[in-house]
């Protein structure tokens, strides 16, 4: 596990340490794909390596409950899958993966001998079967997607990519990608070159896709990833890249989407939540009415205090009550808590 | 273990809310603490707060005859592919905010389609 914390005062080193050691732990795994045999798979993403001997089979070094591995299939035959299958032919894929974990003896006789508070190792193998359905056409298969789990796989190729080829051919890759997505869409959904929304130079074509509801966060997903340190080209540290492609290749496809584009919420008090899910602008803010949010970037979350033309400033206390940092002080592995003075570029630290 | 956070020295987070209490499961669910800041605008750098308002306009998207004149001048990224200085001729996503990224797409799309 790869951790990049911005300063040491804010490392929460500490709780992260302990909850990695506390955590469930999966050691030696080891994972097979079997699957139906219209595909194959073809490629394997995340924190996994494949069997230099045997197809199909992965190892994990260690894994948690929260991390997560991808992969993508290929079909046998150009023509995919067949027609007139019968319901119960649907294609499956079958994983098994096979673990080691090591837990406290809990048997009577451990607990009263030499043994006692002895570690007990065993080795696990869980079977999972999923079938899919097969869409009917191009109109249910868009229909059907899951947008978030397409951001984890585009993440993981483009990370790829952008190792392999360099950022700026990751950057190109993933905007086309965009590009020929909104093309099939106009071609399945008749908004072609022909009608929809008039855009620049009188050319034509819904880029958001507002017809097809799972696709329609799609666009803020890629323009995010096009905008994490994973592929900006400048004024990114390179550790802070490692990081990040560390980190984008075990998370699972909700807390990526937290990465890549951060969830704004907005609040009427403290206890009054008042919408779920604000685009990330300047003019959602405003829109909104609210003066409370809070905002979700998965390695941040920011509490927001927009500042009414009705509220004073002198209704908050600054600087900070130094009983507020006596009491937070007594916390053993609390966060630090930037403080922040309008108009002054420096921030203090205080370790609460 | 004790989760809570730490009293922050603002009235408008209270220890006993239900915002607290999302953030307090954000912090305990997840494998990497999260930093947790408080930012009150008009009074604190609310500089990491705006940076992660991703989809607002920058500067190049206040001026469309410009951004019209780039988007010409660029093409697709199909056709920029086969060209040899493609990273002089990318659009900057940094500076045409969320909008003006969708414009460019569907444009692009277009003109994939007319091909």
């Amino acid at each position: 596990m790869m951790v990049l914390y911005p300063t040491v005062a804010e490392a929460s080193m500490p709780r992260d340490v302990h909850r990695v050691v506390s955590r469930p732990t999966a050691l030696h795994g080891t994972l097979r794909l079997r699957t139906s045999p219209e595909i194959v798979p073809a490629r394997a993403y995340g924190h996994c390596f494949e069997d230099g001997r045997f197809d199909n089979l992965h190892h994990l070094i260690a894994c948690g409950p929260c991390d997560t591995v991808a992969f993508d299939f290929d079909f046998v035959l150009k023509e995919g899958f067949r027609s007139g299958r019968e319901a119960d032919l649907r294609p499956a894929v079958q994983m098994a993966f096979e673990y080691t974990v090591i837990f406290p003896s809990s048997s009577p006789q451990d607990a009263q001998g030499e043994d006692a508070g002895a570690y007990v190792r065993q080795r696990r193998r869980r079977v999972s079967t999923a079938q899919v359905s097969v869409a009917a056409g191009k109109k249910a298969l868009l229909e059907s997607a899951d947008p978030e789990a397409m951001l984890a796989l585009l993440t993981h190729k483009v990370v790829k990519a952008s190792q392999r080829e360099g950022l700026e051919e990751a950057r190109l890759m993933l905007t086309d990608w965009l590009v020929i997505l909104a093309a099939r869409y106009a071609e399945v959904y008749g908004r072609g070159a022909a009608a929809g929304k008039p855009l620049l130079g009188g050319r034509k074509v819904d880029a958001s896709f507002s017809e097809c509801v799972p696709l329609q966060a799609v666009p803020r997903l890629v323009y995010g990833l096009l905008r994490t340190a994973l592929l900006q080209p400048l004024n990114v540290h390179p550790d802070q890249r490692t990081f990040l492609a560390s980190l984008a290749g075990q998370l699972a496809p909700q807390s990526l989407a937290r990465v890549v584009y951060p969830l704004l919420c907005s609040w009427a008090g403290p206890d009054d939540l008042a919408f779920p899910a604000h685009s990330l602008s300047r003019a959602a803010l405003v829109t909104s009415g609210c003066s409370l949010f809070l905002l979700d970037a998965y390695l941040t979350v920011i509490v927001y205090y927009a500042a009414t033309p009705g509220t004073s400033a002198d209704e908050l206390p600054f600087p900070p009550p130094q009983k507020a940092r006596a009491g937070a002080a007594r916390r053993p592995a609390a966060r630090g808590i930037g403080v922040c003075c309008a108009g002054s570029l420096e921030k203090s630290e205080s370790r609460a | 273990m004790n989760f809570s956070l730490p009293s922050p020295p603002l009235n408008f987070c209270p220890w006993q809310c239900a915002l607290r209490a999302q953030l307090n499961t954000l912090r305990e669910s997840r494998a990497l603490t999260p930093r947790v800041l408080f930012v009150r605008g008009g009074l604190d750098n609310a500089a990491e707060f705006d940076a992660q308002l991703i989809e607002a306009r920058r500067w190049l998207a206040a001026f469309p005859a410009l951004l019209h004149c780039i988007l010409l001048a660029c093409g697709t990224p199909l056709q920029r592919r086969s060209q040899s200085h493609v990273s002089l001729q990318e659009p900057d996503v940094e500076g045409f905010g969320f909008v003006s990224f969708l414009d460019i797409v569907a444009m692009q799309a277009s003109e994939l389609l007319r091909s």
